[in-house]
């Protein structure tokens, strides 16, 4: 084994530093499940590790003007397990309680599957479709990155080589609001998912019409996918059975999908329409029983 | 008395603290750890290795290439068959993954690193991976030059000679009565193609091998499921007696199969002796993926019936996807016998060929070779109930093999296998006849299905020693290898059994071929009834000369005499007893060794595959009920039953355990297990994240098993594998019924069914 | 290579380690806990499971060149062949296993889920334990021994004495 030097920074400033220093040499490490996997592997050869996971002040979870900040080194578990989460946005606390294993979800950071940004990740379209926006901070200081600009291809995001994460905000979804993730997978339980699909929906006032509709679909293609437009058009319609496929189908028109051991490109988009719609009608569901 | 009783595991406690000894735990003073160089290559000549800097580097000990390998006065080829396996590389590499070099060092860092200075300058040569395209003429030979061949099966050997320079491993024929004629009394005629891939074992413990030399002697400790078949190969190897080589197994993290052949030892006692030191070989998950395969196979097969269903031709092609060495290919096609499955057909013809592809090499995997003709038949059988409009229940109980009955194999099976019970069970399981075998509930569709399969076990000898000790306690000296099955736990039940002592008295041994009697491998379901047997000989014979002793002391003939509980008496009369110690202590002997053996037997005629074709027939039957997502295509397996006549348990929990674990081997490979490989020949999903086998909430919500008995008896047939073949088949049936999907080719995925729908 | 502190079953050593190495290694040559077992070498199948503050971890996802000061458990501080834990033995009462390489990481996971959950219904044993892999498949004994275990502790009172049932 080649050396490798340690790092144990103690402040977010010191750990952007350091990072800055030695570029693409140093691999920042926070829950060290996706980092240890490619240094035993040997998918990669960093010089020097930076473990943030000691970093303080980016382990809370907290109220923020109508919106809830999650700090980048949370973990899953704490996720899973927040009474703030499961009560404010059950849906995410759901989602990251089916990301792996529960091995995993204690060491895996939110932080850390975003910058990781594997297509087959669950939470990154789920904050995709909850709008969320994450901080992250470099050489010359913090900046907001929309989740919408942040996944740029395969395992490729907006974040700089000299930045850390260092926390996700979410906007909390208005009163009533359903939402649901559905993960299919096509072999053991255990599997990452051949498709994920996320909707939110809620009602108008009449409890039939669509006051707001967003989807998004994981692991199908290199990035999470998330279309405004499509959204935009079901708002002010009734929601059926028709509306739901309608726009089932008009993802899985959209989405250019990829081939793995998981599916073919072709059937991910037959299943696009099948989970896309299913999680509306579940979203549906849950709207009314708000 | 123990016998039948679910007794605990007799070291369970071990496991549950993690104390129990597996081989991978075993260090020895001035080990050095070694590692492989693999191809990147699906065929291709080696021109060139210089592995210099490799040598050079510090902390190195050994490194061994094949121009170093043949420079020494070793065998450079083993195998159990046929001995085509190079021990690392020497003119060419045969499957991308195969051994190029290896190298011994102080850790296995630097042994990595090692590999990283050898320099290897290889020529492609075009590669074949499908078996009729390997055959074809025109396709790249993987093994041109004279075979090498182990003498102990002259029918094997008699075969040989027409295939040499071929890519046919070996070939396995049957003829029984005239299918032409067969096929002309036909009513209906039904041809369909089936097809398995290749599976992993994936034993939670990858293979391990620790190997010291001295100068003329070898110990080897392994995880081989096989410790004096590996004795032998390696005595070979190194042109040494048996007696100077010594193979000592502790107790295995899983088998399967996987660990019979010997495939990472060689290397590893090559090292030791070049380094001077002990070596450690130890596989990666990776590796492991890397040295065994279940043979993936492809089934052709032809079956006529008469209207009423009465089976009277089974015409079948079998290809076996051997990879690139021939392992136990030559013995597993003969599983081509069970190709029509366990119904009686007077006329059959199979060709059951073994083949050399590029790929890993196939080893035998639980159920050897007839989960491969099991896909086929029961898929065949329910298609052709379908055909001629028959319930596939009343189809499968029209032929079903009763007593009497003459196999393909020609052999009248006298034993009652108890076929109608099983299938009467099965059926009744899953509400056959009072309820519709399809239901539809919104998206979903409920199926129902049965599969009926027969297994044969492989005849090899099994011997055992028992040693009766001055205090009435037993040791049973054996070779079985103990790898989860509860082998030292089954045998000793058996052994205390038969000798009349508690339990508790008896220990059994693990392998060490200087020391333990040859057994052949643990495999093939066979280690109760055949080591069991050699056990029950030696400890008879024990018992023969400890009632001789009493006899004289006791003033009653021997015969006249019981041992019950580790007390010696007359026949009945328990007032008059005396602890075996009482007899033993005075006669000064310090112990009686009783010795035993057990050679089933079973030999079928070369070219007509006709003659015996086990010492003993393992029946089993599976229920199988499914739901079907229509807009997904998955299956999900609702419910999951076994039905399985086995003779006598010596060990229900156990035997619960074993068809549990076999079941769900099953189901694996019906819904989602696959090696896959990329158009060069590279094994795409060598790990636990892109190969998944099954979990917790795998299972069926109802999974269970009914296992029948003869309580009379003590004839133990063995219940390792049984189950399994039965699974895929079971589901295709009950998914074919759900939504008249057929699906030919495992696994069974939603995309596969979904394109059909 | 540096010298990390570990603290294992609550024994406290410095001892040395390359940093790139996992835990599994550092734990099985350093402190002989044998039940920490590699076998996917991905964090998936469990064989390698300690318990971090009493939750489940990978052993073979923790590098230890950032492991310094951490305190883990592993089975071999839950009891022995002499005094074993009521999860030990439930698992031996009710046949928990096979080839056992995946016992102690199911043990030590059950242990985690009866702190957390100690009444749990079937389907949340078996969504808590969906983590771990038994390529012998013996889930059906698992199951029932980690209920079993359940059982005992409640009736026991603490998860810790291992009063009970060493005969």
């Amino acid at each position: 084994m080649s050396a490798i030097a340690i790092h144990r920074p103690t402040s977010l400033e010191e750990a952007v530093g350091l990072l800055d220093e030695m570029g693409e040499e140093a691999m920042v490490v926070a829950g060290s499940t996706a980092v240890a996997i490619m240094v035993t592997q040997g998918l990669i050869a960093p010089t020097a590790l930076i473990g943030i996971d000691r970093l303080p002040g980016l382990s809370e979870i907290r109220h923020l003007d109508g919106a809830i900040e999650i700090g980048a080194l949370v973990t899953h578990r704490a996720v899973e397990r927040s009474p703030i989460l499961r009560e404010r946005i059950p849906v995410l606390a759901e989602t990251f309680a089916r990301v792996a294993n529960a091995r995993v979800r204690n060491a895996a950071t939110v932080g850390g599957v975003l910058a990781e940004a594997d297509y087959a990740s669950d939470p990154p379209a789920v904050l995709l479709a909850l709008d969320a926006s994450l901080v992250a901070t470099g050489p010359e200081g913090a900046r907001t990155i929309p989740l919408t600009r942040f996944f740029k291809g395969f395992y490729e995001t907006d974040l700089a080589p000299n930045e850390i994460l260092t926390a996700v905000r979410i906007p909390v979804p208005p009163a009533g609001t359903g939402a649901v993730y559905e993960k299919y997978v096509t072999r053991s339980s255990e599997d990452r998912p051949c498709v994920g699909a996320i909707a939110m929906v809620r009602f108008s006032d009449d409890g039939a019409t669509v006051a707001e509709l967003r989807a998004a679909v994981a692991a199908a293609a290199e990035t999470p996918q998330r279309f405004a437009e499509v959204e935009s058009a079901a708002i002010g319609r009734d929601l059926t059975d028709a509306l739901a496929r309608e726009v089932a189908d008009a993802y899985a028109d959209r989405i250019d999908t990829l081939d793995d051991l998981r599916g073919s490109a072709a059937y991910r988009t037959k299943m696009i329409r099948v989970w896309v719609r299913r999680a509306i009608e579940g979203a549906a569901d849950r709207a009314r029983s708000r | 008395m123990s016998f039948g009783t679910s007794v605990p595991y007799v070291d369970a406690r071990e496991r549950v603290t993690g104390s129990v000894d597996f081989v991978s735990n075993l260090e020895i003073p001035g080990m050095l750890h070694a590692r492989c160089l693999r191809s990147p290559y699906a065929h291709a000549s080696v021109a060139r290795i210089d592995a210099s800097r490799a040598t050079r580097l510090s902390g190195v000990g050994a490194v061994l290439t094949g121009p170093k390998l043949l420079a020494q006065s070793v065998n450079s080829t083993f195998g159990l068959f046929i001995r085509d396996q190079p021990i690392v590389a020497t003119d060419r590499v045969r499957y991308a993954g195969d051994v190029v070099a290896a190298v011994a060092a102080v850790d296995q860092a630097t042994a990595d690193e090692a590999l990283d200075l050898i320099e290897v300058e290889y020529e492609e040569l075009p590669a074949v991976f499908d078996v009729e395209q390997a055959l074809e003429p025109g396709a790249p030979i993987l093994h041109p030059g004279p075979r090498i061949l182990q003498s102990r099966r002259p029918d094997i050997l008699a075969r040989q000679p027409g295939f040499e320079g071929t890519n046919v491993i070996h070939l396995f024929t049957q003829r029984k009565g005239d299918v032409a004629a067969g096929f002309e009394a036909a009513d209906t005629i039904i041809e369909n193609t089936f097809s398995s891939p290749p599976v992993g074992h994936v034993p939670l413990e990858p293979h391990v091998a620790v190997a010291q030399f001295a100068p003329d002697r070898l110990v080897v400790w392994s995880s081989s499921q096989a410790p004096h078949w590996l004795a032998l190969e390696l005595a070979w190897v190194f042109k040494l007696p048996i007696s100077s080589v010594r193979v000592i197994v502790t107790t295995l993290g899983g088998g399967y199969g996987a660990k019979i052949d010997p495939s990472i030892e060689p290397i590893a006692a090559v090292l030791a002796r070049m380094a001077g030191r002990p070596v450690r070989l130890a596989l990666d998950r990776r590796e492991e993926f890397l040295t065994h395969t279940k043979h993936g196979a492809r089934v052709r097969i032809r079956t006529g019936a008469r209207r009423d269903g009465t089976l009277v031709a089974h015409e079948a092609t079998c290809w076996y996807n051997g990879g690139a060495y021939a392992k136990e290919t030559p013995e597993k096609i003969f599983r081509g016998y069970a190709s029509m499955g366990p119904y009686r057909v007077p006329n059959v013809h199979v060709d059951s060929y073994g083949v050399y592809t590029n790929i890993v090499p196939s080893a035998a995997f639980r159920g050897f070779g007839i989960p491969q003709v099991a896909w086929a038949h029961e898929s065949q059988m329910d298609i052709l109930a379908d055909e001629l409009a028959i319930d596939p229940i009343d189809l499968r109980m029209r032929n079903v093999l009763v007593p009497g009955d003459q196999f393909s194999t020609g052999e009248r099976i006298e034993e009652d296998l108890r076929y109608p019970k099983l299938i009467e069970g099965a059926a009744s399981y899953l509400g056959w006849g009072e309820r519709p075998v399809r239901e539809e509930h919104g998206t979903k569709v409920t199926g129902r299905a049965i599969s009926a399969i027969i297994k044969g076990m492989s005849a090899f000898p099994s011997s055992s020693i028992v040693k009766l000790n001055g205090d009435g306690s037993l040791n049973v000296l054996t070779s079985t290898v103990e790898m989860g099955q509860g082998s030292l736990t089954t045998l000793a039940q058996i052994a205390a059994h038969e000798a009349g002592l508690p339990l508790e008295h008896v220990r059994v041994s693990t392998p060490d071929t200087a020391h333990t009697p040859w057994d052949q491998m643990t495999a093939a379901s066979r280690s109760t009834n055949s080591m069991g047997r050699a056990i029950r000989a030696a400890v008879r014979d024990a018992k023969g000369q400890l009632l001789d002793l009493a006899a004289d002391r006791m003033e009653v003939a021997a015969t006249d005499l019981e041992v019950v509980e580790g007390m010696i008496r007359p026949k009945g009369v328990p007032e008059k007893s005396l602890p075996v110690a009482a007899i033993l202590g005075p006669s000064r002997l310090g112990n009686i060794l009783g010795r035993g053996s057990y050679f089933g037997q079973s030999h079928l005629d070369t070219e007509t595959g006709q003659g015996i074709g086990s010492p003993q027939w393992h029946p089993a039957v599976c229920a199988c009920e499914v739901e079907v997502d229509r807009e997904t295509g998955k299956v999900e397996i609702t419910k999951l039953r076994l039905f399985l006549y086995i003779g006598r348990m010596i060990n229900p929990i156990n035997c619960q355990l074993q068809v549990q674990g076999a079941a769900l081997m099953g189901l694996g490979q019906a819904l989602f297990e696959e090696l896959s490989w990329d158009e060069q020949g590279r094994l795409l999903n060598p790990n636990l994240s892109d190969y998944l086998i099954p979990s917790f909430l795998d299972m069926p919500d109802e999974i269970g098993q009914t296992i029948l008995e003869e309580p009379d008896t003590i004839d133990v047939h063995g219940i390792g594998e049984t189950g399994l073949p039965s699974v895929m088949p079971a589901v295709a049936n009950a998914v074919s019924r759900a939504v008249g999907v057929r699906i030919t080719e495992l696994p069974i995925t939603p995309e596969k069914v979904r394109e059909l729908l | 290579m540096k010298l990390i502190e570990l603290t294992v079953n609550g024994l406290t050593r410095q001892v040395a380690a390359h940093e790139t190495e996992t835990l599994v290694q550092v734990l099985r040559r350093e402190f002989t806990t044998l039940g920490v077992r590699e076998a996917c070498g991905l964090g998936v199948c469990g064989s390698c499971t300690v318990l971090v503050d009493g939750e489940p971890r990978s052993a073979c996802l923790i590098l230890a060149g950032l492991a310094d000061g951490l305190a883990l458990e592993t089975v071999e501080g839950l009891g022995t062949i002499e005094r074993l834990h009521p999860i030990q033995q439930a698992f031996v009462d009710r046949s928990g296993f096979q080839c056992s390489y995946c016992t102690p990481g199911f043990i030590l996971a059950a242990k985690a889920l009866l702190a957390e959950n100690p009444r749990p219904t079937r389907e949340e044993v078996r969504e808590s334990l969906a983590g771990n892999l038994c390529r012998c498949g013996s889930y059906t004994n698992i199951l029932d021994s980690v209920l079993e275990a359940a059982e005992r502790m409640e009736a026991g009172g603490d998860d810790g004495a291992a009063a009970e049932g060493d005969a």
